[in-house]
């Protein structure tokens, strides 16, 4: 009898093969098989390791029917984009700079996933080194939404979100600094959470903007996110960013008496700027609460439109140290020993790398961060953009006295056309206006599906916690969740 | 405050960046319409705040001064692009 393997969850596939009706080897030869069928429309994938997965799967295979299961997670086929660092496993960050960059270790959550015996089945597109919300910005790769293959997935981590909306994984990672997992989950439908900066570990997530980056779970349902976020979360002596602090419920128990909730509804994020279409269904997101008996508040984050500029100029000063360590003599594709490249001293070798292998929005970045920081600019623009960010932080520490949580559109549109904000970096920005306030503040953020435009484009429901609060606004997401059927449907692909 | 052809190419100069002349054009458009938007800043009254760095709240995460060598050295340097000998080959600096 074949058993379906459909969209499964996390849950519901470790259940089929707790009860051994399926095993992890049919399960990953499903997606590989998938994959190979779907995904040259798709170009989720990057990179596939068909026999690294198949071995994976074997041995969790064998530790099933040993009756030594490692858990919840053994034999679960996963995606992981290719921000994060994989042992042996060509890792490129969507960039050429990294080509055939093959990583001599892993992330630290990358071990801690394989400890826990996932079947890793590839690396997924993404923006080069994380940065553009379309991922277009890829040096590889055109990633299409399977809801309409015209548009784009969201990014940065559109392979990911990608990867779970047409079913070719069971669950995925993705990295967030400015919103890129909840902006493409929130664009395919899928859900995906930023957790509070500090909780997951950056050892081997490659950095983009180091006090704004965090590894995050996507998934197929809330409590997907709850299982991965156990298992990466965590204080790693590799980064003293972390800080001690377990995702004390168990992603069984996450529940919450609704009529006990105080749910914020900020009014800096519902002005002109955002869709008629995705604010109708948000709207009718927050009422779905009060129908259930939460309390609705209007709060203010005064703040909010001072959030893009501190973002971008924090970021892109990040982002030009974090990308000086590429030039092409330590690791990496090197303009040496390219003969047309002319490359006649150690200063060429520099210049040329970086100018033949680095992406146009990586150089822009670069140009802009060197030019804020550099002598005479740094109290004018840096030194603003840090103190904008301790306001914004301020406007979320005092809202969450009062509410338990903060809802908010995801993204001010729904997903665009391929190609229509390539040659618009400043509006592609500003259309992070919801996402990038949660970065500067630290707090965690969930992006849960909320519905669908009159197009049938998916619009995503921001879900906003204190710091450390993720347990919290997982048990909300999933009483919207079980009250709605938004995450049951997926394209026909 | 907007940003010149000129601070463009100090920039990438400071940035080992190579730009060709068709990147610098568009840059300089794109780019001074960036900075225009984030002068949006200028309107906050900022001097009595103030800025912060990070938003764990931590200090000084130390550790013991110990040397752990888990990496092989061959494994680290297999991505090098010029190796000799268990070292990076560079051009002469000088």
């Amino acid at each position: 009898m074949i058993i379906p393997m459909e969209n499964l969850t996390i849950r519901s596939a470790s259940k089929l093969l707790e009860e051994k009706k399926i095993t992890s080897e049919q399960l990953t030869r499903y997606y590989l098989d998938r994959i190979e069928r779907i995904d040259s429309t798709t170009n989720a994938y990057l990179l596939v390791c068909k026999e690294y997965a198949l071995k994976k799967a074997k041995e969790a295979d064998e530790r099933i029917s040993a009756g030594k299961r490692r858990g919840i997670l053994d034999g679960i086929p996963c995606a992981i984009k290719d921000l994060i660092i994989t042992k042996d496993i060509e890792t490129t960050a969507a960039s050429k700079v990294l080509k055939g960059f093959i990583p001599p270790f892993s992330a630290t959550v990358i071990n801690k996933l394989e400890d826990a015996g996932v079947v890793i089945l590839g690396k997924t597109n993404c923006d080069e080194f994380g940065m553009g919300s379309s991922t277009e910005n890829s040096a590889y790769e055109k990633t299409r939404n399977p809801w309409d293959l015209t548009r784009v997935p969201g990014g940065s981590s559109g392979g990911s979100a990608v990867a779970l909306a047409a079913d070719l994984c069971v669950f995925a990672l993705g990295t967030d600094t400015g919103g890129s997992i909840r902006q493409p989950a929130a664009f395919c439908s899928v859900t995906g959470i930023k957790p509070t900066y500090g909780r997951v570990s950056r050892y081997g997530a490659i950095p983009y903007g180091s006090s704004l980056d965090q590894i995050g779970p996507m998934g197929k349902s809330i409590e997907d996110l709850a299982i991965v976020l156990e298992i990466i979360g965590g204080k790693d002596g590799l980064d003293s960013t972390t800080v001690e602090k377990e995702l004390k419920v168990k992603s069984e128990k996450l529940k919450v008496d609704l009529k006990k909730v105080k749910l914020g509804v900020p009014k800096e994020y519902f002005l002109s700027g955002l869709d008629e279409d995705v604010e109708k269904v948000v709207k009718e997101a927050i009422k779905k609460f009060e129908k259930m008996g939460a309390k609705i508040e209007g709060i203010s984050l005064p703040h909010t439109e001072y959030a893009v500029p501190s973002y971008y100029l924090i970021a892109m000063a990040e982002i030009s140290s974090n990308l000086a360590r590429y030039d092409g003599v330590k690791y990496g594709n090197s303009a040496y020993g390219k003969e047309e490249l002319e490359v006649k001293n150690l200063t060429d070798v520099y210049f040329k790398t970086r100018g033949q292998y680095l992406g146009e929005e990586c150089k822009r970045k670069i140009i802009l961060g060197t030019f804020e920081l550099s002598a005479g600019y740094y109290d004018a623009y840096y030194r603003k953009a840090q103190k904008a960010r301790n306001l914004i932080k301020q406007d979320f520490d005092k809202a969450l006295e009062k509410v338990d949580a903060i809802l908010t559109p995801v993204s001010p549109v729904s997903p665009f056309k391929l190609g229509e904000k390539v040659d618009d970096p400043l509006s592609m920005y500003l259309a992070d206006i919801y996402t990038v306030p949660l970065n500067l503040a630290g707090v965690p953020g969930i992006s849960v599906p909320a519905g669908f435009t009159p197009s049938d484009l998916p619009v995503g429901l921001q879900i906003i916690g204190p710091r450390f609060g993720e347990e919290k606004i997982l048990a909300i997401a999933k009483e919207y969740e079980k009250a709605t059927e938004w995450h049951t449907k997926f394209p026909k692909i | 405050m907007s940003i010149s052809e000129k601070d463009i190419e100090y920039c990438a100069q400071l940035a080992r960046l190579e730009l060709t002349n068709q990147e610098k054009e568009k840059f300089l458009e794109q780019l001074s319409s960036i900075l225009g938007y984030f002068n949006k800043l200028g309107e906050l009254k900022l001097e009595k705040v103030d800025p912060i760095y990070q938003v764990t709240g931590q200090e000084n995460v130390m550790r013991e001064d110990e040397v752990k060598n888990n990496e092989d050295r061959d494994n680290l340097l297999k991505n090098t692009p010029e190796e000799e000998g268990g070292f990076i080959r560079v051009k002469s600096v000088f």
